[in-house]
């Protein structure tokens, strides 16, 4: 059974008065509680951060340091705002600390878009390729707090409200760049297409 | 048809979203390093939360850090702020300060370089028909008085015979370094505060997907300001503003000067995504096909 936000944080609070060497009863039913909560968000955050720019080969690595800031965090978690809000804003500072390093130590040159059509592809996945690459290219020419309102609103499907609250703007500002973003892409997508 | 539904930007976005999509299996792997990590390194729960601050850096073997430890970073990121804010806040005041102390001298000194038959004058103002300039005008120079005897024509027509030339190169130099290093600069160029405050325009403008009114900026900036004052950044917006246009040619150019300027430009990577790097995968798929 779920454990809800309440107990969750009546058992954080029990932990905090006992301290790290908390009985293993206790311990035993967050660790059940982060593996909910993953069970139930990993995928979202994985997507997010293939959105948010981080390469297929370095996307385990970024999982793996988002989950357990997760792990370390949970038991602050207050239920004030949307989990995966909270879990958004997580990801969003391991997708910065990557592209950080990444510009640090650059990684080879990308492969080119079309790279992929020499290869024909049965599951469509040459499709699914290039429109990731649009996607990437387009986000590739955003600040960051648009590429934030691109991939709560257009990609993952969030309502105004929820981007809002993740990106620290104000609904109506959220409301008028998610249409100014949809304009800009089109217009993308077309120029893209007549180029090849 | 509406923007919010349009069939193709739909379909595009469904297959970008597929293709992100995780395996199962990917995810039981990544939880299992994350077991691993956890079981190596014990959770501390009293830490210091710290929401806003950005995370530990570190990939699969980033160590979990303790108590004692994080205290001791955000003590010494908050001197670290205080003392890199000073440090900027003491440049950007410098930097003012000097340009308000600057005398306003004529641009030729009368009673060093004025000779027979030379004119001065004062250059006409604009034509009212002219468009307002983006930037705030230039500051004028202190007028000269017309001399006796000499006729009044624009200062423009004075300084382009080469003689007077020579002559408006005898300004008396302020400083040592300082002249040597900004002699390439238009005489009362902005000043570092301000190229920043205009580049910052420049950007918002490109954000906001008004690509006209940033290179305007851009050109206005490059007419006033230093050259190398943030010329990296200059030319990395003028290459996305460049795109948003559609001038994929000019974005180039930029980009080309961008190399030239700094070949392991920070800019590199965010241009990566841009048109220029589309042109490239293009002409280098062309290449391969041939």
């Amino acid at each position: 059974m779920a454990l809800g936000v309440d107990t969750h944080q009546r058992l954080a609070r029990a932990l905090s008065s006992t301290g790290p060497g908390a009985p293993a009863p206790v311990q035993a039913i967050l660790t059940r509680r982060f593996e909910e909560i993953y069970a139930e968000h990993a995928p979202f955050t994985w997507r997010t951060l293939r959105h948010l720019g981080i390469a297929p080969d370095a996307i385990e690595d970024a999982m793996q340091e988002l989950w357990v800031v997760v792990h370390r965090r949970h038991t602050q978690f207050e239920g004030r705002s949307d989990l995966r809000t909270w879990l958004f804003g997580i990801a969003v500072n391991v997708a910065r600390n990557h592209r950080r390093s990444a510009r640090r130590h650059p990684a080879p040159e990308p492969l080119p878009l079309t790279l992929a059509g020499e290869i024909p592809d049965p599951s469509g996945g040459e499709e699914r390729a290039q429109a990731t690459a649009l996607v990437q290219g387009f986000l590739g020419t955003l600040d960051e707090q648009r590429q934030q309102v691109f991939v709560c609103t257009l990609l993952e499907g969030w309502s105004a409200l929820e981007t809002a609250q993740a990106t620290g703007l104000d609904e109506s500002t959220v409301q008028n760049r998610v249409r100014a973003l949809r304009r800009a892409f089109k217009t993308w997508i077309e120029r893209h297409r007549r180029k090849t | 048809m509406s923007i919010d539904n349009d069939p193709v930007v739909v379909e595009v976005l469904r297959r970008a979203r597929a293709q992100a999509a995780p395996a199962a299996s990917d995810l039981e792997g990544v939880l299992a390093r994350v077991r691993s990590q956890i079981a190596a390194a014990p959770v501390v729960l009293h830490e210091v939360p710290e929401p806003d601050a950005p995370l530990a850096r570190g990939g699969a073997g980033a160590r979990v850090p303790g108590r004692g430890a994080l205290q001791w970073t955000a003590e010494l990121r908050r001197w670290s702020g205080t003392v890199l804010s000073l440090g900027i806040g003491f440049a950007i005041g410098v930097q003012y300060a000097d340009h308000r102390s600057r005398p306003e001298v004529p641009l030729v000194s009368p009673s060093a370089t004025l000779g027979a038959g030379d004119s001065l004058a004062m250059a006409p103002p604009a034509a009212p028909s002219e468009p307002m300039p983006l930037l705030e005008p230039r500051p004028e120079a202190t007028s000269v008085p017309a001399l006796p005897g000499r006729t009044s024509a624009p200062l423009d027509s004075a300084v382009s015979t080469p003689k007077a030339k020579r002559r408006s190169l005898a300004v008396p130099a302020r400083s040592s370094s300082r002249t040597r290093a900004t002699t390439a600069a238009p005489q009362e160029a902005l000043s570092f505060a301000q190229v920043v405050e205009r580049l910052e325009q420049a950007q918002r403008a490109e954000r906001d997907l008004s690509p006209e009114v940033a290179l305007r900026l851009l050109d206005e900036l490059d007419a006033h300001a230093d050259a190398a004052a943030l010329r990296q950044e200059r030319l990395a917006t003028r290459v996305l503003a460049a795109c948003d246009l559609g001038d994929v040619a000019a974005a180039q150019r930029a980009a080309r000067e961008l190399e030239t300027v700094d070949p392991g430009s920070v800019y590199a990577s965010r241009l990566g995504g841009s048109c220029i790097a589309l042109k490239a995968a293009d002409t280098s798929s062309v290449r391969s096909t041939r």
